[in-house]
């Protein structure tokens, strides 16, 4: 397990906290569509069925990533709240887009976490200071 | 101020473990979709039920994979926060300027998972500052001077053996959560997208929800059956003010921004009490502590 622990550092340890949330959430969102995929095979969605998709998907995505980071790793809830919905919305967006496109239920969580450290760091380069500080206790 | 302080503040950006790992197994998880499906066609009893009920592959997928994941979280958490790590033998001493005891907030009382070693910050004696200084995080006390400090964590049983009662009771709950996913999930169904996606959601997040609640009653059960620790010097309970000597594994800490502390102490020695008040200066520790326990050179 040490040496996976090293391992997924060597692999993720670069990116910026804002791609390490927006990784998560995009594999998330990528997943659930790839379970939705499974259950329509073949289905090509509209633009609207997509947004209709994407609007229980983000704020899904939101709260689970908010109670992940924000409260047990002690990132702090009202610390990220606002950059990582916007984070998710685009996220999940993008994925969901590019993922009916593809058509590849087996990849679809991949291309979310792919789209995901994408979309966040270009936020973090926007919104420039955007940093890991963890709320310490005390 | 003294020549060669630290200065206070991030210099780098830490690389967070808990966020890495988990990062990684998620996306092991994402990708064994496959894997994860032919379980399912393999599991004769549960894929015939789904069959008699009209279920597709996806509801299942959708709950094995939120009890996973959520297993994943507490797995990473729990791992994370005790296993021992690399660092370099180090001695310092100091006054205590703050301590954090473990589950000093509400959420780690309820998720004990999430609980942290008790820690003690010590502003260190000037003579100290090499090893405070690391090119990531600097932390530094609110005096006029921005003394700068070392974390100590002291190993404590009861954030251990809750972590272990998490897992297990995480673990336990990933069959029943998924069954439960898939069976509510069900009652909704997939007749049209928006009720698909719904279901799909249900299914995860009520198959997580379960793998969450057996980890919480697990880590709740191992924090019990575990005795309350306190950091402590030759048998007496360490208190803001104490000057001690700290010696243990020194490395950049991810909990704390990646900022220089033990994990864990290893040994620490008393010798008083400041008659100042926190937040403190190092300049009491070199005026008051001119001999701590440290050996000669301090090695890093």
């Amino acid at each position: 397990m040490a040496a996976f622990v090293k391992l997924a550092a060597l692999l993720f340890g670069r990116l910026s906290f804002c791609a390490l949330m927006g990784a998560l959430i995009g594999a998330l969102a990528g997943f659930l569509f790839s379970a939705l995929m499974e259950e329509h095979p073949g289905y090509v969605f509209t633009t609207t069925e997509l947004l209709q998709i994407a609007l229980p998907l983000v704020v899904v995505c939101w709260l689970v990533v908010l109670l992940i980071v924000g409260v047990w790793l002690h990132y702090g809830v009202a610390a990220i709240a606002w950059p990582l919905l916007l984070n998710a919305f685009l996220t999940v967006l993008l994925t969901l887009w590019a993922n009916n496109l593809i058509q590849l239920p087996v990849l679809a969580g991949l291309i979310g976490l792919l789209i995901g450290i994408l979309v966040g760091s270009i936020l973090c380069r926007f919104c420039g200071r955007i940093r890991d500080g963890k709320v310490i206790h005390g | 101020m003294a020549d060669g302080k630290p200065p206070c503040g991030q210099q780098n950006a830490s690389v967070d473990t808990d966020l890495t790992t988990l990062l990684a197994i998620v996306a092991l998880l994402v990708s064994a979709g496959a894997l994860i499906k032919s379980i399912i066609t393999n599991w004769t009893a549960f894929s015939n039920w789904l069959i008699a009920n009209g279920v597709g592959l996806g509801i299942p997928l959708a709950a094995i994979g939120g009890a996973l994941i959520a297993f994943t979280v507490v797995f990473v958490i729990a791992y994370n926060r005790c296993r021992p790590r690399e660092g370099v033998q180090a001695c310092s001493a100091g006054v205590i300027n703050g301590i954090v005891p473990a589950y000093d907030n509400g959420t780690d009382q309820f998720f004990a998972f999430t609980g942290m070693h008790d820690r003690i910050d010590v502003v260190v004696k000037s003579v100290y500052w090499h090893l405070v200084q690391n090119n990531v995080f600097v932390r530094c006390a609110d005096d006029v001077d921005g003394s700068p400090m070392i974390a100590g964590y002291y190993w404590t049983k009861e954030v251990c053996a809750a972590g272990q009662g998490a897992i297990i009771g995480g673990a336990a709950g990933i069959i029943p959560g998924v069954l439960a996913g898939v069976a509510l999930a069900a009652l909704i169904g997939c007749a049209t997208i928006i009720l698909c996606i719904l279901a799909l959601i249900v299914a995860a997040i009520v198959a997580a929800a379960i793998v969450i609640a057996g980890a919480v009653i697990g880590g709740q059960i191992g924090r019990a059956l575990s005795d309350e620790t306190s950091p402590s010097a030759d048998g007496v309970a360490l208190r803001v003010g104490d000057y001690v000597t700290t010696t243990g594994n020194l490395m950049n800490v991810e909990f704390i921004d990646g900022a220089r502390g033990y994990w864990w102490v290893t040994e620490s020695a008393l010798h008083g009490h400041s008659s100042e008040a926190a937040p403190y200066r190092y300049i009491d520790p070199d005026t008051n502590l001119t001999v701590d326990m440290c050996p000669g050179p301090v090695i890093l």
